[in-house]
Order: structure tokens, then sequence, then C-alpha cells
């Protein structure tokens, strides 16, 4: 549910319709399953260097031990993982699985709320569409968690949500319990190219900077008036937007920006100055490289590409070695999808990312690129107290490859959400969960 | 780095007039993507941007320059089947995008020729992904508003650097299946009485007979354009995902000798039978596995497999923008790992697309043919491995590009700037 009602509970109670609904279990698979041992395999822990011949013991959906010495108890299923790779699930802090799905349609179009260029009302959470074949793809690729956005067309799109990557009819059932929420941002062309396009602001870049000003000014004289009258015992304003844009005020919520150049990030970093909030991460940020200084003291993180460029101007300065260059100059660094498609295989891309940092002289090992797309994500979505990373007490979110996850050739042949099995290759590979494909003909064949 | 030097001492002749001198490269493993399969410690004679021999048993000329590879591997140029790569710059609202003809008055008579820019950016970063030859595909993605429209002639180009980018232009026709925004209904009727005026005007190809033909609203260079399609002399590309689309096709264009090239092809995996029995090839990325729309309702990450189990050829492709040009290699590995044999994910990227353009001097590492070659730290369709060299029409190519560029120019900045 909704981490905003929490702070919200006060002020607006009556004005979120859905403040009343159940905070039951969500985002947790169905069937925990009791111990499961993997034994034997080689582990990539995203914590520590990699375990050879390491067991990791998970049970009740957390991670029990993990190690080259654990005791298996009598009773554990225990999986021989020789010849195979364990990794933390990977995690996708930047997707739009469910709300820009498969197949994309007119009437399933759910990215962009082009109503006005501040619609920081509105949450990708409410459009969500768990039959979204995107979902179990990705979970073949080994993806447990991600977080779904709106898109951006404008310059305050809404709030975003982190799922737990399970089967689901509801999304609500996806929701990863307690993950903060984000309030995706965009700044440069995409904006410019739906409201400029239309006559309307912003035309210009200047357009861009002004209307992020006088949002986060109104933003600011909300949350005044709004505690003001708290203090005061009067009825709190009812304004969802506004009450959005405060939550970020108030660091309960945290801002993400899709931004690609580096002077507009720039920008952007001194809008959150003027207002007093601190920004969670520049998304896409293709020139983030030419400001790694600035991002690491601001202590922003970046979530980026290892290949995409140049599809419109403000990517044509993206380069390979990007998250390595990141990774030396100390910024919080990791990979992100943005695609249906690249989401099934982000370790290929983290793959592609380590080739580069050594195509630059960044020796960069397995261990390093392995964060990219499990500890790095998570620490940006703020969950990296549960999950990212293969620690006891952490969230048995858990991949198991058959063989080297860098190579072009493995596949998640195991995958593990709150230690359940959530998809088992031998299995699972050609069938048909999406309710959208369920008695097509030919489909999964 | 260290190889890159020696080649470059090696070969660095190569750039001068003096081309006779014969390059013999030793000790590689050769993946020829001919007949001749894979070869361990092989030996490559290149002679006036040919290879002149390949094998175990090389007599080397006493005067070749030799070059010692360590059991590095090497795969011919890779071609990509299908990209805009040298047409467009940047995609979207840069006035860079050059790839679609679709607002003129020609169709067929289109020819993306004119359209490249051998100093695009795109070029070298595509050379460094070990691509040599790449086919600039028009009109593909092309809305043509009312009528259906052919999309125009594409070109072989090169990404060899100080080229003038053509290799061989009008080397395949384009068809956007769906470009058009009328019903099915209304298209296949229209594009078969097309193709009743392009077969007739083949036949007698005289300018005073344009006038004659009613089916579209051709030109003379349209009709031309498509002479050879009609003549079986050059493939016509037609971009289609459904399976019906696939089977509809075949049947209008079954009176006439075509060679067929289906693009994109999310569903012809379906269809594989009727596709190979009628001489067809397809052109996809392994990537697409998702349903896009209801057109693609069957996509399946086996689409490459079993239309090679069904003995269709298939040309795989990265993306069709050509910023991603230089992802194909990473493609041939997914299909792999799907199950497509090796030596198929091969060929579907060097010999493949240069047999399906009837232009078989390229793309393969055997006497006689074009010494286009590209020389691999280790296995080539691994991300973890990297391109050490890539030769174009025997010539060692430069291997840095923008990227590297803007990417040394700020690891050289000092920190805090």
């Amino acid at each position: 549910m909704l981490n905003l009602l929490k702070l919200a509970a006060i002020s607006c109670l009556v004005v979120w319709p859905s403040c009343a609904g159940a905070q039951g279990q969500t985002g947790e698979a169905d069937t925990r399953s009791a111990a499961t041992a993997i034994i034997n395999a080689t582990i990539l822990t995203a914590a520590s260097p990699r375990i050879e011949n390491g067991t990791i013991l998970f049970e009740d959906g957390k991670i029990v031990a993990i190690g080259s010495a654990v005791d298996v108890p009598a009773n554990a299923a225990v999986i021989d993982g020789e010849g195979r790779w364990v990794t933390p699930g990977l995690i996708d802090p930047h997707s739009h699985i469910g709300v820009f799905p498969t197949p994309l349609l007119p009437t399933t179009m759910d990215l962009n709320e082009k109503s006005g260029t501040n619609t920081a009302q509105v949450s990708a959470e409410d459009a969500i569409w768990p039959q979204d074949p995107g979902f179990e793809m990705a979970r073949a690729g080994g993806v447990t968690s991600l977080a779904i956005l709106p898109g951006s067309a404008n310059l305050i799109g809404g709030r975003g949500v982190t799922v737990h990557n399970i089967e689901s009819v509801t999304a609500s059932e996806m929701l990863l319990p307690d993950a903060p929420e984000f309030l995706k941002m965009a700044c440069g062309e995409n904006p410019m190219k739906v409201y400029g396009g239309a006559g309307k602001a912003p035309v210009t870049r200047m357009g861009v900077v002004a209307e992020f000003r006088q949002a986060w000014a109104d933003a600011t004289q909300y949350r005044r008036q709004r505690d003001e009258a708290m203090k005061a015992g009067k009825p709190a304003p009812a304004d969802l937007q506004m009450e959005t844009m405060a939550g970020v005020l108030d660091g309960d919520i945290i801002p993400v920006f899709h931004c690609y150049r580096a002077d507009e990030m720039e920008q952007m970093i001194e809008v959150s100055h003027e207002f007093g909030f601190q920004i969670g991460a520049f998304h896409h940020a293709t020139e983030a490289y030419k400001i790694a200084d600035l991002l690491r003291d601001e202590d922003i993180a970046v979530a980026t590409w290892a290949r995409r460029w140049g599809f419109k101007m403000e990517a044509y300065d993206a380069v390979p070695a990007a998250a390595a260059m990141l990774e030396e100059d100390g910024v919080t660094v990791s990979l992100h999808s943005d695609n249906a498609l690249l989401i099934q295989r982000l370790n290929i891309e983290a793959a592609m990312a380590l080739a580069s940092a050594k195509d630059a002289g960044l020796d960069y090992d397995y261990e390093t690129a392995i964060k990219w797309i499990t500890s790095r994500p998570a620490e940006m979505m703020g969950i990296d107290d549960r999950t990212g990373t293969l620690e006891p007490g952490k969230l048995a979110d858990v991949v198991v490859w058959s063989g080297d996850p860098f190579s072009v050739y493995s596949h998640a042949d195991l995958v593990y959400i709150d230690g359940a099995l959530v998809y088992e290759r031998e299995k699972d590979e050609g069938s048909v969960e999406s309710d959208f494909l369920t008695g097509q003909t030919g489909a999964g064949e | 780095m260290r190889l890159f030097a020696i080649l470059s001492a090696a070969v660095s002749l190569c750039f001068s007039p003096a081309l006779a001198q014969t390059l013999a490269i030793t000790n590689a493993k050769v993946m020829t993507a001919g007949e001749a399969g894979e070869l361990e410690s092989a030996t490559i004679l290149i002679e006036n941007g040919r290879f002149t021999a390949v094998g175990a048993d090389v007599r080397i000329p006493a005067d070749a320059r030799m070059v010692d590879m360590n059991g590095k591997v090497i795969t011919p140029g890779l071609i990509v089947s299908s990209t805009t790569l040298g047409a467009v710059e940047i995609n979207d609202r840069a006035n860079a995008n050059d790839i679609d003809a679709s607002s003129s008055t020609l169709s067929a008579g289109a020819d993306i020729q004119y359209a490249i820019n051998p100093n695009s950016t795109l070029i070298p970063v595509a050379r460094r992904g070990g691509v040599a030859r790449a086919i600039v595909t028009p009109g593909l993605e092309a809305k043509t508003g009312g009528a259906a429209a052919f999309g125009g002639q594409a070109a072989l180009i090169s990404t060899a650097a100080n080229g003038d980018a053509i290799s061989q232009p009008q080397v395949a026709m384009t068809l956007n299946l769906l470009g058009s925004d009328q019903g099915r209904a209304a298209v296949f009727p229209q594009l078969k009485a097309m193709l009743e005026d392009a077969s007739s005007f083949a036949e007698n190809p005289s300018p005073e007979r344009v006038s004659s033909f009613k089916a579209a609203k051709w030109t003379q260079a349209d009709l031309q354009g498509l002479v050879p399609v009609m003549r079986a002399e050059i493939p016509l590309y037609v971009a289609a995902e459904r399976a019906s689309d696939i089977r509809a096709f075949l049947k209008i264009a079954a009176p006439y000798n075509l060679r067929i090239v289906f693009v994109g092809a999310a569903e012809a995996w379906s269809v594989a039978d009727e596709i190979a029995a009628a001489g067809a090839s397809v052109v996809l990325d392994p990537y697409e596995n998702l349903p896009q729309s209801f057109n693609a309702v069957l996509a399946s990450s086996q689409n490459a497999v079993r239309l090679h189990e069904a003995g269709v050829p298939v040309l795989i492709v990265p993306p069709r923008a050509g910023h991603d040009a230089r992802l194909i290699r990473y493609r041939a590995g997914v299909a792999v790992a799907a199950g497509l044999p090796k030596d198929a994910a091969l060929v579907a990227i060097t010999s493949g697309p240069a047999r399906m353009l009837g232009l078989d001097n390229y793309g393969e590492i055997a006497p006689g043919k074009v010494a286009d070659m590209a020389i691999w730290s280790g296995d080539p369709f691994e991300p973890l491995s990297g391109l050490d060299a890539l030769y174009i029409d025997g010539v060692l190519q430069p291997l840095e590009d923008r990227q590297t560029a803007l990417r040394d120019k700020y690891r050289a900045k000092p920190a805090g700037k």
C-alpha cells in the first residue's frame, strides 16, 4: 500500500480513498519453502568476494546461512549447484512493465498521464497490469524486484512503486511491503516534445526549469500551510498532488529524475538545493560521467545503460564505459532497463559494462559487476535492508544460473522470491502463465 | 593493445599503395562461416584485399608480412542484414534521420545510397563491434498513408574508414506490408495488382509504357526499381509479423519468381514450413520474444531455432537503429543460448546475409573472398570477449570512435573539474 499514507495519515485521512485499504501481506510469494540448501555452487553475494563450492541455506523466506562451510539441516531440500552459479535476484530500478505493457495498445497504454506537466497525484501502482507477459519473461531472466515508474512525458509524472516479481492477479499483491515510493520527474526533450509540441509550456529548457521552480515553490507553500493548519487543529488542505510533493520535501518519497545531459542534471541539483530536498537518483543520465565528482559529493545515485545511445540528441554523448567511470569516481551506480526486452538480460548488460570497463583500463571484476544489477539498485530504491545481497537475514531472493552469469549462454535455472521457487527453467520454459496468452492458438508452443 | 600495435606496424603498408605484399596471419582459430567450418591453428593469406589461402597447411611466401595470432579467434567481418546505419545520425527530432523517403512521390524508386553519410559517427561505433558491412534498408517502418507502397532500394555499405561507404547500391527492395492505414482486405489486393504491373513492366521496361500501369501512382523510377525484383536479381524485404500476413504475402507472390526476405517476422516460426517451401529467408532479432501487439501474439525466443530446423535461412539482426549495429554479436549469442547451432548463428551474421543478397564474395574466410575479418580475444558471441582488430578489404581499421574520444577526454580531466 501507499507509504505516503503513513506520513499523510494525520493530515489527510479523509482525502485518500484507499487509506482504509487492507494492509495485509503483500509482495510475498504465496508458498514459502521449507529449508532449501543450494550446495557446491559458485556464489556471488554482491557483498563479499565470491564463494567457490559454496552453500546457501534459506528458510521461511529468509537467508539463514551462506559460505563454504554451512551445516545443512537434515530436513532441507538440497539442490546440487555443481557447475552452477548463485547470485542475488536481479533488481531493475527503472521499469515500465505493467504500465507500458505488451501488447501495447491505446487501451493498455498507462505510462503517461499527459493531462498536465505536473501529475504528482497519480501513481503507477494504480495502473500496473499484472497480466503483462513482460513480468514472467523478466522472472525467467532472474529479475526478482523492480521499480515500476510512470513515463517521462510530464515534468512531474507521478509516483512509482517497487514490486516483487511474483505471479499475481492484482498489483497490490506484488508490492514490496514498506518499500519507499518514488516521485518520477523528467527533464529535457520529452516534456518539451509532448507539451511544447502542442504549443503549451514548456517549449524550451527555460520553461522546464521555470515550471519545476514554480511547482516546488507551490509545494513548499502547501507544506507550510498544511503544517500550520495541523498545529492549529484546523482541517488540512486536500490536495493529492501537493501532498505527494510535500512527501518529497519531508524526505519520505525518493525523487528520481529522467535526465540525460550533465548541464540539466546540475540545474536539477540547484533546484533541489533551493527547495531543500535530496535527489535520490538520475536515471538514464547518459552524461553523468561528465559530472561524476558532483554526483558523488551530492550523494546522488545514477541508473544508466551499458550500450543505449543516440536515439535522441540528449543521448548523443553516451559512452559504454559510463558505469565503470562512475564506479571509479565513487558514485553509486547501477544499470537499468527501461525496456521489457532488455530487462530479461540484465546479466548481459552487466557483462557489457564490465567489458567496457576493461577497454577503458579499469580493472573491475565480477564482484563489482554483479552489484550493478543487485545491491546498487537496491540501495537507490531504499530496499537494501532486505534484498540485493546474499547475506543472512535478507530475503531469499536468489537466482541459480546454469553457469557463469556473465556468459551469454547461461540461463537462470531457478529463481526464488522470498524463498519460494517462482521459476524453474526445466519446467517453465515455453509454458504460458499470463492470462493474455492463455488459450491463444499456438502461444507457448 | 599490444596486438593492435603489432598489427598496426605489420600492415601499415596496407594503407600505402604497396597493397600487393602478402599478409600472412598465422596460428589463429578461424571460424570461416563457410564450408571449411572451424579451423584450429590456421594460416590466412591476404593479398590485394582478398583472401588467397586459408588452412592448416598453407605455404607462406618468403616476402610475406607475418602476424602471429597466438590462438586468437578470427571470424569474417560481421554483416548486419537490415539497419539504418549511415542514413540516420539521431532518430528523433534532430533533422538527422533520412531513412524513409515516405513523403516523396517515389516508392520503389527511392534509393538509399544517396542518404548514406560516410562521416556518420555511428559508423566507427559499428566498426568497433566487428561490423564490416551493413545492408541499409529504407522504408521498412514507413507509414505510407492511404496506399500501399514500396519502401525503396537498399544499399550494401562498408564501415571502412576513409571510404565512400557504398559497397554496392540497389541490392534489395523493401516493402512495409502494413505501412498504409488501410485494412488488410484492401492492402493485399492492391499489392497483388502492383506486382502484376511490375511483372508486366519488367517484361518490357520501356519508359513509354509507364503511364499504362494503374495499380499505383507509378513513376518511371518506381517501376524501373522493381525490374530486378521481378527478375529475381535482387531480394524483396517484406516487413511482417503476423503468421497470416506472411501466408497472405506468399500467396499473392506465388505467381512470380521472387526472392522474399521476411523482416521482423515474430510469428514466422509457426509457418516455417511454408516459408521454407517458398525458398524465403527471415531476418529476425532473437530478443523479440514478447507479444508487442495482436500481430505478434506468437512471438517466441525459439523463432530462430525453429526456422533453422525447418530449413529456412535465418539472418540475425540487432535492433534496427544503426546505433545498435554493434550489438549484433550478442544477439547471435542469445540465439545460440536458445538452441541455434553456433555455426548457424555465425552464418546468420556473416555469410548468410551475403548469400541472401547473392553477393557471396563477402562474409566468408575462403580463397577469393573479400578480406573482411574480425579478430577477437575469445568467443565472439560473449560480451566479455573484445574485438582486437578489424580488417575491411584487407585493410586494418582504426577502432577509435566518438565514444572512446569522449571517454578519454573526461577520464583525462583532473579530479574535481
